[in-house]
């Protein structure tokens, strides 16, 4: 305390000292006061508890006193040395000291509640992002859609990094590369982790001035969001205009150039890319930034990939959703179906009953399981005596109860056989025609019997019968004939078919209509009934009003048509018919059979009878009369059927009628107009004035285009001129010419009839031509093919004339050529020969051997062929020969092309014969490409066009020869036609060859080529077995 | 003993010329101008050979043929054809020719085909 008592501070000490103890003596007796004052004024009992409670305070405030005291004491002190040092005081120093420190505990001090600032402020932002992550996390684990996930980490991330802009895009397979990305193992090639193979697609985006779309697609190539995909690292640009990777303008809109690009793996897969730009700070990205985020997307990535695979779950469940339905309506269409097959079966169980066709199940043995009752009905059973157990095979008439079995077994062998027809007998015994219709009845796999339907033929034969009936009738009616011969044919056909007694027939002859025809009418009947006019007692016509002779008794009736269909004896076609003529006569009136009868038919005896009229039109022109004695011959159908046939008959009688004369002038009217194919008339300037039909035609334009306009017009310049040549030749001389003309439109030929036009005014002079044009082509073509056909069978003939002189002559030649043969041979042998003689005896010896070869080849000619023939490969035969020629045409330089076709039909050949033909071609060809300077000899073959009888084979042989002379080409096919010098050659090659190919049935001609060289054509039928053996035969023979 | 050969044919000088050749080769030659001839010859001096020509007037070589080997079965019967009637010489084989010379003959050819047949007829003689 000896501080304080300092000269200098003593006022001023002593006054604060002062201040000090009021203050302290306040604060300490202050309390005491109060205490005091409330214990004397409020009656307060004083318990110790209270009174510790107050001395505490008390101590309490004295040490705080006490403490207060020695914090002024040490200022005091302080201040009293800052004087002292002043004054240049030892001391100071230490008290200096002191003050610096206190500065910097303070500096130190201050420094502390910064940092302390600083870390709060850090710890609140862990706090905030780690708050994040667990949210993020959290959220993550609820949301199972990608886009709602996505829509949270970018939020999230953005939260964190306190980015404004923010997006997330998907990394894809472009579909386009699909295959190959998916063929490829793993996604570890890095062909397939070309960014061309895959895109980004949008799934979350947040803050742009234009949002993204969702799911749009954005090139990976264009996004600098690449480097991220192809390094899979984090992309942070602090400067994007400076950064290496990016050198790219800055946008505005994203702030400050710096950006954060943050990959999302999925195991190591590149799943998504997060893009995060513009800090609400202006700050940059930095690696802080960096950290959370890879911790934040590290700890979602799970969440991610349960996303995925719940996305694809959802598409799964999607697709078997669609499945289910589609299921759901199978299964409904099946109930459905099902419904309408009951419905079905239903309906063939009310068919089977109701069914007008006998239907039917039987055992393998024949025996009845089911049948309809029209089965039972139609065989006349009773449904009891079906049910008893019936034999089909009984119900067969016994001829065919083998060809039944044999059926049957047929059917249960599954074969398929159509309708059979049988016949089938009733229970009754009568028998009927049927059609079986049947299929085998198949349990498990085995066929235990037979389904099937009878259907009865009786009506469908009996028609089939009429018809018949009827077709004779209009065939024989068809037929060109005699009238009465005709009649006649169809009474018998009539009467044949039905097995009707009597038939006649009338016809109109003047005013009656006697019979024309009749067959099995007694002749008296015949005489009797002939006439049908009624006569008076003088014996003349009785007529009625209108002065038509009256006829009598059922046959004037259908004549006249006096008939009334309500009667049951009439029909509506107008026919009378009765099956019993006694009962008709016993119970009608006069007046209902309408005329007066004659009653001859019954008094004859006959009890049918049925009268059926001839119709032409409306016209009644006679009637037919079916007469028999047995009653019960006709039915109403028979009748109507009857009825059809007269008309028929009718018409056909009316035609013949008038046919003699119809055709006379339809033969005239023929003529004229098959002569006239065109005809038309011009004028002198040959300008149409008319044209027909048939010349309009040729135009093939209407007559106005024709009609005023010239010859010339239509037809060119040199046809117009010879036209008009003839024009005028008519019109001057007066006289008709005919000219024969080629078309240029069509190149038909035509001959042109040029006649004068006579106008009856102007007789002098001639104006006017008419042309009539007749088409001549097929004349024309016939004439020539006549005259091909001639010239080839004079062409044969000549050449087989020739083969059989040949023959001749080589027999007549050979012999005395033997005979000098033998003289010269005796006469080298004799002794003492002059040299030259036995020269000259050689030399002979050679030319006879010429003779003989030329003899030799002679007969091949006409000789049979006496080999067999055998089928045989004519490439192989070919190349048998080439084989032969080989060196040959070595030596002489030829090429030889070969082209042969290889499926060719073998043809049946005379081997030996074939091979001289291609070996007499073969050294034609070697021997005229002598000295030319290519030579070729090309031997090709094929399959030549096929007739109506035979398919050929053809064989070309082709050289590069000097060819054949225009004038030599019809020749060379004769005998003794050579162009080679004397003694080089037979002229006898080509002839034989000629000969062999005819008797093969074959054909051989020759061309020259566009070498300039010749090409023979061989075509050989190729003949059928059955063919070949009787070619055969004809060859032994 | 000298082989004897007879020579059947039409012809009058073939007949001759080979009579002419085959006497200077040292055979006793006799000759026949038809197929009657031919038989009755064979009857009286049972040639070893006969050269038979197939074409004659009247009875044709494979009649007269089919005759001779009825008398004289151990007779070789050539037969003398010309040369485009080789097929009926080939039938003539099967009918019991020994063998066929064309014509016009080659005289070496026709006497080593009689040659062979002595040969070979003497033999079984022997």
């Amino acid at each position: 305390m000896a501080g304080f008592s300092s000269p200098r501070g003593g006022p001023q000490k002593h006054n604060i000292r002062y201040k000090l103890v009021i203050v302290e003596a306040l604060i300490f007796v202050l309390p005491l006061l109060c205490i005091t004052y409330i214990i004397y004024q409020g009656d307060y009992y004083l318990d110790p508890s209270h009174l510790i409670l107050f001395s505490l305070i008390i101590l309490l405030i004295l040490g705080g006193l006490i403490t207060l005291r020695q914090i002024f004491e040490r200022i005091a002190t302080i201040a009293t040395s800052v004087k002292k040092a002043e004054q240049g005081d030892m001391i100071a120093v230490d008290i200096r000291e002191d003050v610096s420190e206190l500065h910097d505990i303070s500096l130190s001090l201050n420094n502390l509640v910064q940092k302390f600032e600083e870390t709060t402020k850090e710890l609140t932002r862990r706090t905030f992002e780690l708050f994040m992550i667990k949210e993020l996390t959290e959220n993550a684990k609820k949301k199972l859609s990608i886009n709602e996930l996505m829509d949270v980490i970018l939020e999230k991330c953005m939260a964190v990094t306190g980015a404004q802009i923010g997006s997330v895009f998907m990394v894809e397979v472009d579909p386009r590369h699909k295959s190959l990305v998916l063929k490829s193992p793993a996604n570890a090639s890095p062909l397939t982790e070309k960014p061309a193979f895959y895109r980004f697609r949008v799934v979350a985006s947040k803050g742009h001035e234009k949002e993204l779309e969702r799911d749009s697609y954005i090139s990976i190539d264009k996004s600098l969001a690449k480097h991220v995909f192809l390094e899979k690292k984090i992309l942070l640009v602090q400067d994007i205009e400076k950064d290496q990777r990016t050198l790219k303008a800055n946008d505005p809109q994203y702030g400050p150039p710096s950006f954060l690009s943050m990959p999302i793996f999925i195991g190591r897969r590149l799943a998504a890319v997060v893009n995060l730009a513009h800090k609400e700070t202006g700050q940059l990205f930095d690696g802080n930034d960096e950290q959370v985020l890879t911790i934040m997307l590290g700890e979602i990535s799970f969440a991610l990939e349960n996303a995925m695979l719940h996305s694809e779950i959802d598409k799964e469940l999607q697709k078997s959703k669609t499945h289910t339905i589609k299921l759901e309506q199978e299964i409904e269409e099946r109930k459905r179906v099902e419904a309408a097959l009951r419905e079905n079966e239903k309906k063939y169980k009310g068919l089977f009953n109701f069914l007008p066709i006998s239907l039917f199940e039987i055992s393998k043995e024949g025996y009845v399981i089911t049948s309809n009752p029209m089965s039972a009905k139609t065989f006349g059973y009773t449904q009891e005596e079906v049910n008893r157990g019936l034999n089909a095979l009984r119900m067969f008439v016994p001829e065919d109860l083998e060809r039944v079995q044999a059926d049957i077994q047929r059917v249960l062998n599954g074969e398929q056989i159509g309708g059979i027809e049988y016949t089938m007998i009733r229970k009754d015994g009568s028998t009927f025609p049927v059609i079986i219709f049947a299929s085998p009845i198949i349990y498990g796999s085995i066929p235990v019997g037979l389904r099937g339907a009878i259907i009865d033929l009786t009506e469908r034969k009996q028609s089939e019968e009429h018809q018949r009936l009827v077709n004779r009738i209009l065939e024989t009616l068809n037929t060109p004939n005699e009238m009465t011969n005709l009649i006649h044919k169809i009474l018998l056909l009539v009467k044949e078919h039905i097995g009707i007694e009597a038939i006649g027939i009338r016809l109109r002859e003047g005013e009656d209509f006697p019979y024309y025809e009749t067959t099995g009418f007694p002749p008296h009947f015949v005489e009797a009934e002939n006439y049908l006019c009624a006569r008076d007692h003088k014996n003349e016509l009785i007529r009625d009003s209108q002065g038509n002779p009256y006829l009598e008794c059922m046959c004037g009736n259908i004549i006249c048509g006096r008939t009334d269909s309500s009667l049951p004896f009439f029909t509506e076609g107008g026919s009378f018919w009765t099956n019993r003529t006694t009962e008709l006569l016993a119970s009608t009136f006069e007046k209902d059979r309408q005329a007066r009868m004659r009653n001859r038919c019954n008094s004859a005896g006959y009890e049918s009878v049925a009268l059926i009229p001839l119709r032409s039109g409306e016209e009644i022109i006679g009637l037919l009369q079916l007469n028999d004695k047995r009653p019960d011959c006709f039915t109403l159908e028979m009748i109507q059927y009857f009825e059809g046939i007269g008309a028929s008959i009718g018409i056909a009688i009316r035609r013949m009628r008038s046919e003699d004369t119809l055709k006379e002038s339809e033969a005239k009217y023929r003529s004229l107009a098959a002569s006239i194919d065109s005809m038309y008339l011009v004028d002198r300037d040959c300008t149409y004035l008319f044209v027909n039909e048939g010349h309009r035609i040729r135009f093939d334009l209407p007559v106005e285009e024709i009609i005023g306009r010239k010859y010339e017009n239509f037809h060119s310049e040199e046809d117009a001129q010879e036209f008009a040549e003839c024009v005028r030749e008519v019109c001057k001389t007066g006289k008709p010419i005919i000219r024969e003309h080629r078309s240029e439109r069509d190149g038909r030929y035509f001959l042109r009839t040029f006649s004068p036009a006579m106008d009856r005014g102007a007789a002098e002079e001639i104006s006017k031509v008419v042309i009539v044009s007749k088409d001549i082509t097929d004349l024309k073509q016939l004439e020539r093919d006549l005259q091909n056909a001639r010239d080839q069978l004079f062409h044969s003939e000549k050449l087989a004339a020739m083969g059989r002189l040949s023959t001749g002559v080589a027999h007549e030649i050979l012999n005395p050529v033997n005979i000098i043969s033998m003289e010269l041979q005796l006469l080298q042998t004799m002794e003492n020969l002059p040299p030259e003689a036995t020269e000259e005896l050689a030399i002979c010896r050679d030319q006879l051997n010429r003779i003989v070869t030329i003899a030799e080849n002679l007969t091949q000619f006409a000789r049979v062929p006496t080999k067999p023939m055998v089928k045989c490969d004519i490439n192989i035969l070919i190349d048998r020969v080439l084989n032969i020629y080989s060196s040959q045409l070595k030596i002489k330089r030829v090429a030889t092309v070969v082209q042969y076709q290889s499926d060719l039909p073998a043809p049946f050949i005379d081997t030996e014969k074939m091979e001289q033909v291609i070996f007499n071609l073969v050294t034609n060809a070697i021997d005229f490409m002598e000295g030319k300077e290519k030579k070729v000899l090309q031997i090709t073959t094929g399959k030549g066009s096929p007739d109506k009888t035979h398919d050929y084979i053809k064989i070309t042989v082709a050289d590069t020869g000097t060819g054949i002379r225009t004038e030599d080409m019809p020749k060379i096919f004769e005998p003794f036609f050579t162009t080679r010098e004397p003694g080089k050659g037979t002229g006898l090659g080509l002839y034989i060859s000629y000969g062999i190919i005819q008797d093969h049935g074959g054909r051989i001609r020759a061309e020259n080529n566009e070498e300039g060289g010749a090409t023979f054509f061989i075509e050989l039928p190729v003949i059928r077995d059955t063919d070949h053996r009787i070619a055969q035969d004809k060859g032994v023979r | 003993m000298m082989e004897r050969i007879l020579i059947v044919d039409d012809e009058i000088h073939t007949v001759r010329l080979l009579q002419r050749f085959l006497t200077s080769k040292g055979y006793e030659v006799h000759t026949a101008t038809d197929g009657r001839e031919a038989i009755q010859k064979v009857t009286e001096v049972k040639p070893h050979v006969v050269l038979l020509d197939i074409i004659m007037p009247g009875m044709d070589g494979l009649d007269t043929l089919k005759e001779i080997k009825k008398i004289d079965s151990h007779a070789a019967i050539i037969m003398i054809t010309a040369v485009i009637d080789e097929d009926m010489a080939k039938k003539a084989m099967q009918l019991g020719a020994f063998d066929y010379v064309t014509k016009p003959f080659d005289l070496d050819y026709v006497e080593t085909c009689v040659l062979v047949k002595i040969i070979q007829v003497l033999g079984s003689d022997n």
